[in-house]
């Protein structure tokens, strides 16, 4: 064994030692669940079970892929499945258009790069100064949702009890750790042609051949690179914040969203990110589809832009 | 010398650091299991409890995932059950209705 290869298996090893010890230090206790069920595993803030290949899974993460406006989206997305008595039901169900309607700047945003990459995809070549465009739109507007929909959360916090408080904020939480996955861990730029990844969804989608495949991957792989090394990484910092501050305001007896100074600050992060990925994935792609392929992506972009549009 | 440092890490070590990450907590985004009454238990991922309308009892959302129940405790963590409460059990037949569309 050469040095390196020794060196490489102690620090896995220590690595992995210090792995465990470190989750051991992390537990807390469990709260007493009562009620006639006995509690059983705990298993901490954070944890996750294996990653949900179901369709419905596989749909959300697409559709993360696909949609930058932040944490109010989150929001906007968990109402749905937050499960309230029914008494409640209507008066959310009207929060939850509100809100929706609110936020039809950000879908318009959407919407338009969504049609820059089409009209570039059917023609074969993509702007790339309408994307720049595109996207800074996408950024400016993601800034502007927060305000406009402060007091529509506001009136939903109140609506609520607190374990349905506690519920939405573990969904947007939630989608928000699918949306990093999806759009941001580093080391899955050059896996998006595995089962679940982006190019794997367009290569059904498509017909992709295995070439188209692997000249996508590393057209993609590439490309995240060198916006990384022009912008550097994607930092979680400040969604991680305003995701702290959020989830603990919200669970409180009072609320005002108006209060939170973090999410000006995270959407924009997420806007522009989730933005400039999507982009480059196309115009990774665009250079390798044949003409037909190019006719069907830009019409799903089309179909999806106007979707966006109407809502 | 080098290739007994080396025995020694395959070993001991490694094998230590296996039983070790197996017993403990995970405390990641990406742990996966948790060992307790007989059974392994993972809690739900994100794309599953986004998903799903909860039951609520006992002042916590309640999701059921792969034959158990799972909540999220004041503190965070994820908590199963020994033995399913009795006000779950009507739950479980109608859970898969509790499923919603991924956006509207």
């Amino acid at each position: 064994m050469n040095r390196m290869g020794l060196s490489g298996v102690v620090l896995a090893a220590l690595v992995a030692v210090g792995a465990a010890v470190g989750g051991c230090g992390s537990n807390s206790q469990p709260a007493n669940a009562g009620g006639g069920g006995a509690p059983g595993g705990v298993v901490p803030a954070g944890s996750q079970a294996e990653e949900d290949m179901s369709p419905g899974a596989v749909e959300l993460r697409a559709f993360h892929r696909h949609h930058h406006v932040g944490f109010i989206g989150f929001a906007l997305m968990s109402i749905d499945s937050l499960g309230v008595t029914p008494e409640k039901e209507a008066q959310v169900e009207a929060l939850r258009k509100e809100l929706h309607e609110k936020m039809h700047p950000a879908h318009e945003a959407e919407a338009g790069l969504l049609v820059v990459l089409a009209d570039g995809i059917a023609a074969g070549n993509i702007d790339l100064q309408k994307v720049d465009a595109a996207t800074a739109k996408i950024a400016e507007v993601s800034t502007q949702m927060d305000d406009v929909t402060n007091d529509t959360l506001n009136r939903l916090h109140a609506i609520l009890a607190p374990p349905e408080r506690a519920a939405l904020a573990d969904k947007v939480e939630g989608h928000w750790m699918i949306w990093q996955k999806a759009n941001a861990e580093e080391e899955a730029h050059n896996r998006q042609h595995e089962e679940g990844g982006h190019i794997a969804h367009l290569a059904k989608e498509l017909a992709l051949t295995p070439d188209q495949v692997e000249k996508t991957r590393a057209g993609f792989t590439s490309q995240m690179a060198a916006l990384s090394a022009a912008r550097g990484k994607f930092d979680p910092a400040a969604a991680d914040a305003h995701l702290r501050a959020f989830s603990q305001a919200f669970a409180a007896e009072q609320f005002d969203a108006r209060t939170l100074q973090t999410a000006d600050k995270a959407n924009l992060s997420l806007a522009t990110w989730g933005a400039m990925r999507m982009a480059r994935l196309y115009e990774a792609m665009n250079p390798v589809l044949t003409p037909e392929q190019r006719t069907k992506l830009a019409a799903l972009l089309k179909d999806h832009a106007a979707k966006l549009e109407r809502k | 010398m080098k290739r007994s440092i080396a025995s020694l890490v395959l070993g001991v070590a490694l094998p230590l650091a296996a039983v070790a990450t197996v017993v403990a907590v995970p405390s990641t985004a990406e742990a996966q299991y948790r060992y307790g009454y007989g059974r392994y238990y993972a809690p739900p991922p994100p794309a599953y409890y986004t998903r799903y309308r909860p039951v609520y009892y006992n002042g916590y959302a309640h999701y059921y995932y792969n034959n158990s129940w799972y909540y999220r405790d004041a503190y965070g963590n994820w908590q199963t059950y020994e033995r399913e409460p009795d006000y779950l059990v009507g739950h479980r037949t109608t859970w898969d209705g509790r499923v919603v569309p991924v956006y509207r």
